[in-house]
Order: C-alpha cells, then structure tokens, then sequence
C-alpha cells in the first residue's frame, strides 16, 4: 500500500456509509479516481457489506418462547415491588420489612408526582418560551421590545411625577407627609409675602405666617448626660439663646432628584414657643410626639431658625 | 383505541401491567434478536430479556424522552448482553449452543478451502452459516457495533450513546470490524457467482 494511500483507506468505511464530512469525501473520491488499489479495497469492502446484509442469518425468537417469556416476566415483576429509588439512603439493609417498604413506596409516589407537577406547572412553560425564543430570534426581539417599552413608560411615569412632586416617591423613605413637604417648600419661597402655612403636627394646631427664616447660630451639640441613676448616654441638645421669639425647628433634607429639583428643602418639625427650657433634653425612652420627631432627626442635619412675627390667621 | 407510546409511557410509570405488556409485545423481537447476536445463546438471551423489561418497568421514571424509547431500550440491552459475555468470559466459559471465537477459525478455514472450488457449488445456507459465523467470531466490542449499525441500521450517534462512546470510536470499531470480516469472508468476496438470496 502506498503511503498516500493508507489515509485514504482508513476512510473508506465511512466513505462507503456516506458518514465521511464533505471535504473528506471530495478528496476521497478524487484519490479514487485515480488509484486502482483503493478502489479494489472499496470495492472488497462493498462486497464485504453486501454479504453480510444477504447471507447474516439474524436469529428470530422461538414461538413457544413468547408465550413462555412473558409468563415468567410478569412473575417476576409481581413479586417484586418497584424499585425505591430513594429508600436506600434510609434504609441501609435491603431486608427492610414490608412497612418500611410500603412506606417508601408511597412517599416516593408523592415525590414523583410533585416532580411531574412541578414539571408541567413550571419547567414545561420555561421551555416552551425559550424553545420558541431559540427558533425565532424574531420572537426574541419582539420580547426585548416589550419589555424595553414598558420600562421606559415606567421610568417616564416616574419622572413626571417627580417632577410634578418634586420629590421621589420611591427612593424618599422618611416619615414625612409630602403634602406637607410641598407645601413648605413653596411657601419657603414665599416667606416675604405672609403667605398662611398649614398647621404642622402636635403641639400646634395653628397656623402662622412667617418672615424670611433667619439662620441663627444657636449652638447645636450632642453631650453624653446622666440622668438619675442609672448611667446612660443621652442626646442632648443644647439651645442657648435670649431670644424671645419663637424658632422654628426644622430638617434639611436633601432632594434625592437634585437634577430635576435643585433646591434642597426643610421639613418642620415644629415650633418651639418661647419662652423654652434652657436645656432642651432629648431621651428617646422617654421622648414623644415633637421631641420624638427630634430624636430621629440627625443633628447634622438639624436647623433651628427664629420666627418673629408669627400672626395667628 | 390504541395507546399512543407517549401514553403508554405514562401508565408505565403509574405501574400499568397492561401497558409493560403491550411493550412488551412491540419489543421483544427487537430485544431478543439482539441479546441472541451479542450473546450467542438463548439462555444468556432469555437472561437478558428478562432483565431488561424488569429494567424497563423499574427505571421508567428516570426515561425522560431525551432519546426515543426504543434507544433506550437498545442501550439496556446492549449494555445487559455486553455483561453477561464480559462476566461469562471472566468465568472461562464457553457460550452453549454457539460456536465460540477459537472454534471458528479452524472451521472457517475449512470451509475456506472449500469454497476455492466454484461458489455456485457451494449451498446457500452454508453460506449464511459462514457469514453469521464470521460476525460471531469478532471481538465483543466490534461484533456489537457490526450488529447495530449492520442488521439494526443504527446510525453513528445513535450507536455511541446507547455504547457511551464518542462517534469517532464507533467508526473505529466499525472499520476494523469491516477490514477482520473482509479477511474471514474473502473466498466469497472473490467468488464471481454467489449463491441466490432468500
């Protein structure tokens, strides 16, 4: 056999049951066309084949073998219960008893439902989807669309109402009534005109007018204190001033949409009458409504301003 | 009515008798031809068929329609068959009522030299005796690949997964196969008249 010749043999099996890739069969065949040697051996093999297919004798079952055969299946398979698959992993020792057995038996069943349950409810859906969504890239584009759309409405609707609110209605997670919010912050521009403000939470149930809110530097700071016997730490704020007009105690919150709304704006927490305890002491134990709204505001954030003025409407 | 694979399949797995003898019935001539060509006896193949339809009803729930039924069905048989002659052959033992490999030979010689007289002397069944002898006398390995692919009309894929194999070991298998029974069957390859078909 010549050396260029014993590739081309080795592919000659696979050449004769057409199996061989495209390329393969090009080249085979051209060699073929040209050496008498592989052609014989194609041909050999081709006869070989051709044998085998008219002369192989393939046994056929004997006829009193069927009856026979099926006779001794069915005992054999009604003596035997169904294999559990699981049991075994329970049940160490195949001399398990019959209770043990029927047991088994009866929560692999369930399982198996369960399986087929969660099989036809769930797993089938999911295939059906990415079936058609493996066949039809179409399918596929028209899902990422809708789905591409509807976030989008989404995400507009949103930033509409933000816009309009002027606060994020998902993202703002405080306690704060946003009307109550809105209202402050337009009347925040207003404060020149005595424009009413609404009546804020307890303690006040009035409701004031207010000039130009001025920043006072009331000294804010958070002291460790005792208080009684026992030996806590306390927030304490300190408020020291001679004032004799009221303040207005608020938060400064940041908008979390600074880029549709830029103003930061205040929150009211309420308004401290004068004249007001030298030492405003917070405990959160002991704290409720105002000083309670106080306690859960961030000193950092904690603005104290002076109203005058204030004109009961 | 009748039952559809599909819903057989079903009943199957709820233990339906009715449904494994219906099976069965469809089956079992597929299930023996093999078993018999692998293990070259009936009572090697009866063991076989008997564990394969016990097979069948006990493991239906794992048959998860990733192939069709009747693959399934060919690789426990395959893979049943296969171990009843690998065990047999670790035991030294003969098969019963077949041939085995060492007696083949000496006797396809003979039959050899018959055959260099004129073919169309020669009987036709003594010619399908020699030809099924001649598959007989293969490895294990490669008399089932020859029986697959040859007399079932399995394909290549379809071979190696009931095998769990590569496609490119049952090509193998099958070229070598093809290359040793050229040998075997050369006389009558030669042969310019063959005896006629059945």
């Amino acid at each position: 056999m010549r050396e260029q010749c014993r590739p081309i043999q080795r592919d000659l099996s696979d050449y004769m049951d057409g199996t061989l890739s495209g390329k393969k069969t090009v080249t085979v065949a051209h060699h073929l066309r040209l050496c008498p040697a592989c052609q014989r051996e194609l041909e050999s093999l081709k006869r070989t084949k051709a044998l085998l297919h008219d002369f192989y004798l393939q046994p056929d079952m004997p006829d009193d073998y069927e009856e026979q055969f099926w006779s001794e299946l069915q005992e054999v398979v009604e003596e035997r219960p169904r294999s559990i698959w699981w049991a075994g992993f329970l049940i160490p020792h195949s001399g398990a008893n019959v209770s043990w057995q029927t047991f088994a038996w009866q929560g692999q069943n369930l399982l198996e439902s369960a399986a087929d349950f969660w099989h036809s409810t769930v797993t089938r859906p999911i295939q059906w989807v990415f079936r058609w969504a493996r066949f039809s890239p179409l399918y596929t584009f028209i899902l990422f669309v809708t789905f591409g759309l509807f976030a989008a409405s989404q995400f507009l609707q949103l930033q509409e109402e933000v816009s309009r609110s002027g606060f994020h209605p998902i993202r703002f997670n405080t306690n704060i009534d946003s009307e109550e919010l809105m209202l402050f912050q337009r009347n925040r521009g207003l404060v020149n005109t005595r424009e009413k403000m609404p009546g804020l939470s307890q303690p006040l149930s009035e409701q004031f007018a207010y000039r130009q809110p001025v920043e006072t530097d009331i000294p804010k700071e958070e002291i460790p204190a005792h208080l009684g016997s026992e030996t806590q730490l306390f927030r304490v704020v300190l408020i020291e001033s001679d004032t004799s007009s009221e303040l207005l105690v608020s938060a400064q919150l940041s908008n979390p949409q600074s880029f549709l709304a830029k103003e930061d704006f205040a929150h009211p927490l309420g308004i401290v009458k004068a004249p007001f305890p030298e030492k405003f002491e917070r405990q959160k134990r002991q704290s409720a409504g105002f000083i309670n709204m106080l306690m859960d505001v961030p000193l950092r954030i904690l603005s104290i301003t002076e109203v005058y003025d204030s004109v009961k409407l | 009515v009748e039952r559809t694979e599909a819903l057989l399949l079903d009943d199957l797995r709820e233990g339906d008798m009715a449904a494994l003898a219906i099976l069965v019935e469809k089956y079992k001539r597929l299930a023996y031809r093999v078993a018999m060509q692998i293990t070259k006896n009936h009572e090697d193949a009866n063991d076989v068929m008997q564990d394969t339809f016990l097979k069948v009803y006990e493991s239906i729930h794992s048959f998860r329609n990733e192939s069709t039924f009747e693959t399934w069905l060919y690789r426990i048989v395959v893979n049943h068959a296969m171990n009843v002659v690998k065990r047999r052959e670790r035991r030294c033992e003969s098969p019963l009522s077949a041939t085995s490999e060492m007696d083949i030979r000496p006797e396809l010689r003979r039959k050899a030299n018959l055959a260099n007289n004129p073919v169309r002397n020669a009987e036709r069944k003594e010619l399908q005796e020699w030809v099924t002898q001649a598959v007989n006398s293969l490895p294990l390995k490669h008399r089932t690949v020859v029986i697959l692919h040859e007399f079932e009309g399995l394909t290549h894929p379809e071979i190696a997964s009931i095998l769990n194999c590569s496609e490119g070991t049952v090509r193998s298998r099958l070229h070598h196969a093809r290359k040793k029974l050229r040998v075997l069957l050369k006389p009558y390859l030669d042969a310019t008249e063959l005896p006629p078909k059945t």
